[in-house]
């Protein structure tokens, strides 16, 4: 993985290209890591671009077991406790209708929570400070993965 | 003696369904109202309407299955609800509306675990299971290999690393065209399809041995990856698919089958079952089917017939009805769980003590 810059500075881009699925992993887990309050993932990318493995990587980095981790596409929200409870959210099978069931916008307000969630363009806005990751395909294993720090306002994506 | 009929209901993910069942095993009434036309459109479910339509119908869903069983509410011995894993919106609809009838009823009232109801579904067309017994529950939203020493004690012997089973064959179908939900529409084409024809090249995560964890997130990458390098169009026609689709279908079904009865026949030369169970949505596949009833597990294979695989309320009344045989009474302080386990033993000392070292391989080819 290419070196990166913190990502303290609000509106920091951050961009970087993992080489297998094992870096996307090793990226997520190092942002988990310094995650030690409120925060709210975006994560944006076609199918088979690893979101569920950087999502394992920053639920690793929280001290979830990353193989308790699984895809909620399904299930739609899977809670995982570690040093703060983990919501890992999955919108790929709703519409921005269906986003509203979800009780997003209560799990949002909780201060003490980390909240993930793949294929997060469905939601149709960007909750206030959240990260926007996005991962992109470059090749068969390489993959650019685009970090937006500290978006302050409510703003479409 | 006199038979006890069991009352069991079930709204976790995109059925309501209510079913009244006898001593645990015979079906007296199964009525299952499922949401899949509501939400085809979106390919999925949609939380709020599915709260809503399990609203619409919890009520007259249970009257069918009162009626339909010749049974009056105040002839029910006890009342059996899922509890979880689900959707916590669907979850409630049931649970409420379980938990009214048991208060007005005063009749005592068990909570299940979903995947503990899936297990249970095998038990009307099959002998009684014998323990220990081996489970694979294979659906949407579940890919998971239990170990069942004995009555109500699972261990989790193998899951997905990554995504479900069931999963995997809907966001496989959604990128060829196939519509919602996949199983179905890829085990028809796959019929007349050619999975030697389509090498799929994939990984899976590295596992430390003897783990039988599942992995199919690298297939689904897969298959992306042969669509966008042999620039495959989804299809225009979902009843006439190009024969590169219809063996892409073939290959993709290939894999998973491989790769599931690969687990189940390690797991069954580990732990020497009694009996093993398939069950849950994909075990209504026909290609998985005849693998698992081709093997020589060394036990009989038991599986529910098509209209048990899918949610139903039967089973989660068979799998209360141990509970409410033995006495059990949860109250009405029974709350939806949306990420309950089902795991109430240790494998590792289950093993310590039952599985000769030999059993287990440590080789890594399937």
């Amino acid at each position: 993985m290419e070196e990166s810059s913190t990502l303290e500075d609000a509106d920091a881009v951050e961009e970087f290209v993992t080489r297998s699925a094992e870096e996307t992993f090793e990226a997520g887990r190092r942002i988990g890591e310094r995650i030690d309050k409120r925060e709210i993932l975006l994560l944006s990318g076609d199918l088979g671009a690893g979101k569920t493995v950087f999502a394992k990587g920053v639920a690793s980095g929280l001290g979830v077991d990353p193989t308790d981790v699984t895809s909620p596409s399904f299930t739609l929200i899977n809670i995982h406790e570690g040093r703060l409870v983990l919501y890992h959210v999955d919108l790929y099978r709703l519409d921005r209708d269906g986003c509203r069931g979800l009780g997003l916008e209560e799990i949002f307000e909780d201060d003490s929570a980390v909240t993930i969630i793949e294929w997060a363009e469905r939601l149709g806005y960007v909750p206030p400070g959240a990260t926007l990751v996005e991962i992109d395909y470059v090749s068969d294993c390489e993959r650019r993965i685009t970090i937006q720090r500290g978006k302050s306002s409510e703003s479409t994506l | 003696m006199i038979a006890m009929l069991v009352l069991g209901i079930e709204s976790s993910c995109d059925e309501t369904a209510a079913a009244v069942v006898e001593d645990g095993r015979v079906i007296r009434s199964n009525i299952i109202a499922s949401q899949i036309e509501t939400h085809a459109p979106f390919g999925g479910v949609v939380p709020e309407l599915a709260s809503r339509e399990h609203l619409d119908r919890i009520g007259s869903v249970v009257d069918s299955a009162l009626t339909e069983s010749g049974v009056t509410l105040e002839e029910i011995d006890g009342i059996a609800v899922t509890e979880g894993p689900g959707l916590v919106g669907s979850l409630l609809v049931g649970l409420s509306f379980a938990k009214s009838l048991a208060f007005v009823t005063e009749k005592p009232i068990v909570g299940v675990n979903h995947i503990e109801g899936h297990i249970y579904s095998v038990v009307f067309e099959n002998p009684p299971v014998a323990y220990p017994a081996l489970a694979l529950i294979v659906s949407g939203g579940h890919t998971t290999l239990f170990l069942i020493p004995e009555e109500g004690l699972y261990a989790v012997a193998g899951r997905t690393r990554d995504d479900a089973a069931g999963e995997a064959f809907d966001k496989v179908a959604k990128l060829l065209g196939l519509g919602y939900p996949g199983g179905p529409v890829i085990d028809r084409l796959a019929k007349s399809g050619d999975a030697a024809a389509v090498d799929l090249v994939f990984t899976i995560p590295r596992m430390t041995p003897p783990s039988l964890d599942f992995s199919f997130s690298g297939l689904k990458t897969a298959v992306l990856r042969y669509v966008r390098e042999n620039k495959i169009l989804p299809v225009a026609d979902r009843n006439h698919p190009d024969q590169v689709i219809v063996d892409l279908a073939a290959s993709f079904q290939d894999k998973v089958v491989r790769s599931l009865m690969a687990r189940l026949r390690k797991a069954a030369h580990r732990y020497r079952p009694q009996t093993v169970i398939l069950a849950g949505g994909v075990a209504c596949n026909s290609a998985l089917r005849q693998s698992v009833a081709a093997e020589d597990f060394g036990a009989p294979v038991y599986y529910p017939s098509p209209v048990l695989t899918t949610d139903n309320a039967a089973m989660i009344a068979a799998a209360g009805y141990p509970k409410l045989a033995r006495g059990e009474d949860h109250g009405l302080e029974i709350t939806a769980s949306a990420s309950m386990k089902l795991d109430n033993i240790s494998l590792e000392d289950y093993e310590e003590r039952h599985v000769q070292p030999s059993a287990i391989s440590y080789q890594l080819s399937e």
